[in-house]
């Protein structure tokens, strides 16, 4: 009764789903068919009266919508700090709000740029991304401004978008018109501060108290046009001072090359630093020559010339309390930022002098000429020998520590040879790990395809080789095929285990034991004898 | 390698060498009595086991091979040594 419940029951389940799913798909794909259909129809009526469609470059919006949501949420996921974690989710469901309805509102398309700028700020904010605006965006603002996508999502969400990301986006935008071209500094660093006081301060270590000019930091220095693309000198480098410490090697890995970017340029500075969020106080306060005040805003693009002449020497006025965060610097550790000094001239080296900035008003390629290649540096000063003591690296690392490592692995080079010789012998005459087995498979197979009848026993010893060598003495199973006499079965086919029997198990350990000595007996008077063979003849 | 190398040129001759030939199988039923003859066999081992300890002949049996053939594998092993040239041997 319950079994026959059971299978009713299940019966009428299945039926019912099979049921749904059938007429589920069968909906699924009529509504799609239709939507097809009529779109086309749609198309052909407008393209027709002569309507052609230009499909803008957008975003697909439900598609961004995740993509960015789904990344932002990915960040929170990653971040210890609840403070944080909690406002970055909310932040990611906004984003998804503000996709869908933007349309519905301006009437205007989505401009990446935003998203893009967006998914950026959530990442630095969440301190887990370094904040930089990415090289590749197009700003284009598609006829929106930033203002008012600002006051969008302030008035339509009811969120407010806090001081920092509003001044973010807004500068960003505003002085992104203005300029010819901007600098963005772009830190893989966890402390922006750090870059900065490296450029500035020429890696002058503040918590340290000491130079560190050839820390291997991973900065980014990227010259940007206004339309947002990325011309050249978009490149990685270290700090790594040419030995007398007049100028910093540049690598440009766009053209390949390594600079001297020195400062025989004569520049207008306009750097915009974007730093990592919550973390630029730094730029809260500078002070001028005459020990003015500047307030930088966070993210606004900075003109050297605001807080001070960049011939003048910015930092030998600078009290000690100046820079937010750094107290008791030693007045004989400011450097001077001073361009236009000759390298020939000795007395106008001055120890890690850093010039950022690209020129305003000239064409990119004099900027260009005026970088002389790393090259072209070393000849000029002539290729004085390396000051270890102020620590010139080798890919990075100091130049004791690449000599030993050199050394060591040399030295473990040598004493690798001798197992790679024998590696090598080795490789020489024994074949790779189931080479044999596929090997003699491959030829059983071929005589046999080739030789038919003949080679059927050859199968057959094989099959007894095969069955002596899988043979397992503790299983003592013997197959008995039955006994019939006409059509009468007197006894069944069997597998009779043998070890059952009292008597067996025992008479076996016993064979096994003297035809064990007997054998190993045999073998050793044949190794003898074959001995005997080999030493007489 | 070296041995891989050889064995596969063995390979390849035999593939040449047989590629004209195609032979019958054998009759369904003198296989069908093979087969019946070879489970006999084979079900003999069951019963040797209880004689013979197989693990102990498994070791010996590649042993005694090598030691009866030592000769020949001796021979094998030096021409093959002999094709090295920087090992010098004569």
């Amino acid at each position: 009764m319950v079994k026959r419940f059971t299978t009713t029951f299940l019966a009428l389940i299945l039926s019912l789903n099979m049921l749904f799913s059938t007429t589920f798909v069968s909906y699924y794909q009529a509504a799609e068919l239709g939507g097809t259909i009529v779109w086309t129809l749609i198309e052909t009526l407008f393209l027709s009266l002569g309507v052609s469609f230009q499909i803008a470059d957008t975003v697909d919006k439900t598609s961004m919508d995740d993509i960015i949501a789904d990344d932002i949420r990915t960040i929170a996921e990653n971040i210890q700090d609840d403070s944080k974690k909690g406002p970055l989710l909310e932040l990611a469901d906004y984003i998804g709000n503000i996709v869908s309805h933007w349309d519905d509102v301006t009437g205007l398309t989505v401009p990446q740029t935003i998203w893009e700028a967006l998914k950026y700020y959530c990442g630095s904010r969440a301190g887990v991304r370094p904040a930089y605006h990415p090289s590749d965006i197009d700003i284009n603002l598609n006829g929106c401004t930033l203002e008012a996508f600002a006051d969008y999502v302030s008035s339509y969400f009811g969120f407010e978008l806090d001081s920092e990301s509003y001044k973010f986006i807004n500068a960003a935008y505003s002085k992104f018109t203005n300029c010819d071209y901007s600098c963005i500094l772009i830190s893989t660093t966890t402390d922006i501060s750090q870059v900065y006081y490296y450029y500035f301060h020429k890696s002058y270590d503040y918590a340290f108290k000491e130079y560190s000019a050839n820390e291997p930091y991973s900065h980014k220095l990227c010259f940007i046009k206004s339309d947002g693309s990325s011309p050249f000198l978009n490149s990685s480098f270290n700090f790594q001072y040419n030995p007398d410490g007049t100028s910093i090697k540049y690598y440009d890995s766009s053209q390949n090359k390594v600079f001297a970017l020195n400062d025989s340029v004569s520049i207008n500075y306009k750097a915009l630093v974007i730093a990592k969020g919550g973390v630029y106080d730094f730029l809260d306060t500078f002070t001028r020559p005459e020990n003015s005040t500047v307030e930088v805003d966070f993210g606004n693009i900075v003109n050297v010339s605001d807080f001070g002449t960049p011939s003048a020497e910015i930092y030998t006025g600078v009290t000690s309390s100046a820079v937010s965060g750094v107290t008791d610097i030693p007045a004989d550790d400011y450097d001077i930022l001073t361009p236009g000094r000759d390298l020939d001239k000795d007395e106008d080296k001055v120890v890690g002098d850093v010039i950022i900035g690209i020129p305003t008003g000239n064409e990119l390629d004099d900027y260009r000429n005026g970088l002389i290649t790393w090259e072209e540096l070393m000849e000029k000063i002539g290729a004085k020998p390396v000051d270890t003591s102020k620590g010139e690296t080798i890919d990075g690392k100091p130049i004791e520590d690449a000599i030993i490592d050199s050394t060591g692995s040399i030295i473990d080079t040598l004493l690798d040879i001798p197992a790679a010789i024998l590696d090598g012998l080795l490789g020489l005459f024994v074949p790779s790990e189931g080479f044999f087995e596929s090997f003699f498979e491959r030829l059983n197979q071929f005589l046999e395809d080739k030789l038919g009848l003949l080679y059927a026993p050859i199968g057959l010893f094989i099959d007894l080789l095969t069955a002596i060598m899988n043979a397992d003495t503790s299983d003592s199973t013997l197959y008995f095929p039955g006994i019939k006499f006409m059509e009468y079965e007197i006894v069944a086919p069997q597998n009779v285990d043998l070890d059952a029997s009292e008597y067996i198990p025992v008479l076996k350990s016993t064979c096994h034991f003297i035809t064990n000595v007997l054998l190993v007996f045999a073998v050793i008077i044949l190794l003898q004898n074959k001995l005997k063979e080999v030493m007489s003849s | 390698m070296i041995i891989e190398g050889l064995l596969n040129l063995v390979m390849s001759l035999l593939e040449f060498v047989f590629s004209p030939i195609s032979l019958p199988d054998l009759p369904g039923e003198v296989q069908t009595v093979l087969d019946a003859a070879t489970s006999y066999f084979i079900s003999a081992v069951g019963i040797l086991g209880i004689f013979f300890d197989w693990n102990m002949i498994k070791v010996l049996t590649p042993l005694v091979i090598i030691i009866v053939n030592f000769k020949r594998l001796w021979d094998g092993i030096m021409f093959i040594l002999r094709k090295i040239p920087f090992l010098g041997i004569e």
